[in-house]
């Protein structure tokens, strides 16, 4: 009887935060007052809109890098892609695939760069990212703000800022918007399917499915184990992180490529900060922590997270009434969710490890 | 570095140029002004139709265009599609005309509709002098 009260809190305890959204999206549901339909279709967009993202995530935890917060040097990578693209005005998937090859150097440029950094960093990676990201933001700005139209020759004087240089806070991706979701159009009962996007993001999963299998694969998961133990293997310890970094870095870039065609607008200055910010938060709810993550915390976790975003306005405001209110709970549960899942696996760890002592004592539970 | 290996990158770094070019040359897209003006060719006078209805590529909306009108479309890709739909005074369809063509035979960016349904003749296609 203890043994299965033992491992039902243990299931508790390691599903903590899934199990907390489903709760609380099963209270904000009906007080939102939004149909089924609504809510499905919501989800669809917003699956194929974020997967991708949250997916690139898969191989620095494999590794043992935890979560890595660099990924938005990869979606600034991506966003410069497509600004080039908007200049050109190359439009529909050509436009999309265009960004992508345009935008792949350059994330692997900035993976390597975040990769070389994080080797100096052991231990300290995902704080050393996070930085690493605000940093690589003021470059990014001084290159898209000063030299843009300056040293970057950009043609589209409706892109640049009326003093010549520089590109506006917008861009209108109006010629590659939904390009890839309506590429193959499938509609059931009213819910229109992005197979297009989902057939990309099913083959993403095959790719981590496969990779894990594979020599370097293995490597990684041998190295986010134990780094000495790997080295005295024979495994090349920092290039293996390295590499895991990089692929991150390129995934995340295509990602953010999927997620601004969805849109149809880009944020210049701003939308690669949410990048990382909401696709961490996600795959946190999913239930994965900073050192296991699989393909299904991946799904789970965006549609348990944005369900949430999608819910929690209505549903404040029909609680207090007040609109305004809904946006800044919006806000607060992205920032909380990171915080709490943090805390939770630091809480987790504590208790696994408490558990592990108990059971080499001998001891099963009080 | 293996030689193999050095070979091996260098076929993906063409590749991926090779493709940046493809997709460069099938979806950059151009603006065409798209008219419906009367023409004339070998002494005989084409008159506008009253009032049409254009769609190239089956993508944006189509334009509606009166006698002596002009309007501007995107176009993408090498080949294109232009479907006119002719209107009666109550906007109702009583012909339809599709006409492919290619970027090379354009001679600008303007496109009179009269001289490319009656067969092309040469002048359906113009730059605008700026």
């Amino acid at each position: 009887m203890n043994r299965k009260f033992d491992s039902f809190k243990h299931f508790l305890v390691q599903n903590a935060v899934p199990i907390l959204f489903l709760v609380v999206s099963a209270f904000a549901i009906p007080i939102s007052q939004f149909s089924g339909t609504y809510l499905i279709q919501e989800m669809l967009v917003r699956l194929s809109r974020n997967s991708f993202l949250v997916l690139s995530l898969l191989i620095p935890i494999m590794a043992g890098m935890g979560l890595n917060f660099g990924m938005v040097l990869g979606a600034m990578a991506g966003q410069i892609g497509l600004i080039f693209i908007s200049d050109w005005n190359v439009v529909g998937v050509s436009g999309i695939l265009l960004a992508a090859i345009i935008s792949t150097p350059l994330a692997i440029l900035l993976g390597w760069l975040c990769g070389a950094i994080l080797n100096m960093a052991k231990g300290r990676e995902m704080v050393t990212s996070f930085i690493l990201g605000f940093f690589m933001n003021g470059v990014y700005q001084l290159i898209v703000l000063y030299g843009f139209g300056s040293v970057v020759p950009i043609t589209n004087p409706a892109m640049v800022l009326s003093r010549g240089f520089g590109i506006r806070n917008v861009t209108n991706l109006e010629g590659v918007r939904k390009c890839l979701d309506n590429l193959i159009p499938v509609s059931i009962q009213g819910i229109d399917i992005p197979l297009a996007t989902f057939l990309i993001i099913a083959l993403f999963c095959l790719f981590v499915v496969w990779f894990r299998r594979t020599k370097l694969g293995q490597d990684m998961r041998a190295v986010g184990q134990d780094m000495k133990v790997a080295g005295a293997a024979g495994i090349p310890v920092e290039h293996t992180r390295l590499i895991s970094i990089i692929i991150s870095t390129v995934l995340a870039c295509y990602g953010q490529i999927i997620f601004l065609q969805n849109i149809g607008t880009l944020n210049t200055y701003n939308s690669h900060e949410q990048a990382g910010m909401f696709a961490i938060a996600s795959l946190l709810v999913g239930g994965a922590s900073v050192s296991r993550a699989s393909i299904f915390n991946v799904f789970l976790g965006v549609v348990l997270f944005h369900l949430m975003f999608v819910v929690s306005p209505m549903a404040g405001k029909y609680l207090i009434g007040e609109a305004q209110l809904g946006e800044y709970f919006r806000v607060f549960v992205s920032y909380g969710i990171i915080s709490l899942a943090l805390v939770l696996h630091a809480w987790r760890r504590q208790k696994n490890k408490d558990r592990a002592r108990r059971s080499l004592r001998g001891i099963e539970a009080e | 570095m293996k030689q193999r290996q050095i070979l091996v990158n260098l076929l993906i770094f063409v590749a991926m140029v090779a493709l940046a070019i493809f997709c460069y040359t099938n979806g950059k897209a151009n603006i065409v002004f798209v008219e419906n003006i009367p023409f004339n060719h070998e002494g005989v006078t084409y008159e506008a139709f009253e009032a049409i209805q254009v769609s190239v590529d089956d993508t944006a909306p189509p334009l509606f265009l009166l006698a002596g009108d002009r309007g501007t479309v995107a176009m993408a890709g090498r080949n294109h599609v232009l479907v006119i739909e002719e209107l009666d005074e109550n906007d109702n369809i009583t012909g339809t005309h599709s006409i492919s063509f290619k970027n090379r035979e354009m001679k600008g960016n303007v496109v009179n509709v009269v001289p490319l349904i009656h067969g092309k003749f040469p002048g359906w296609s113009y730059q605008l002098d700026r």
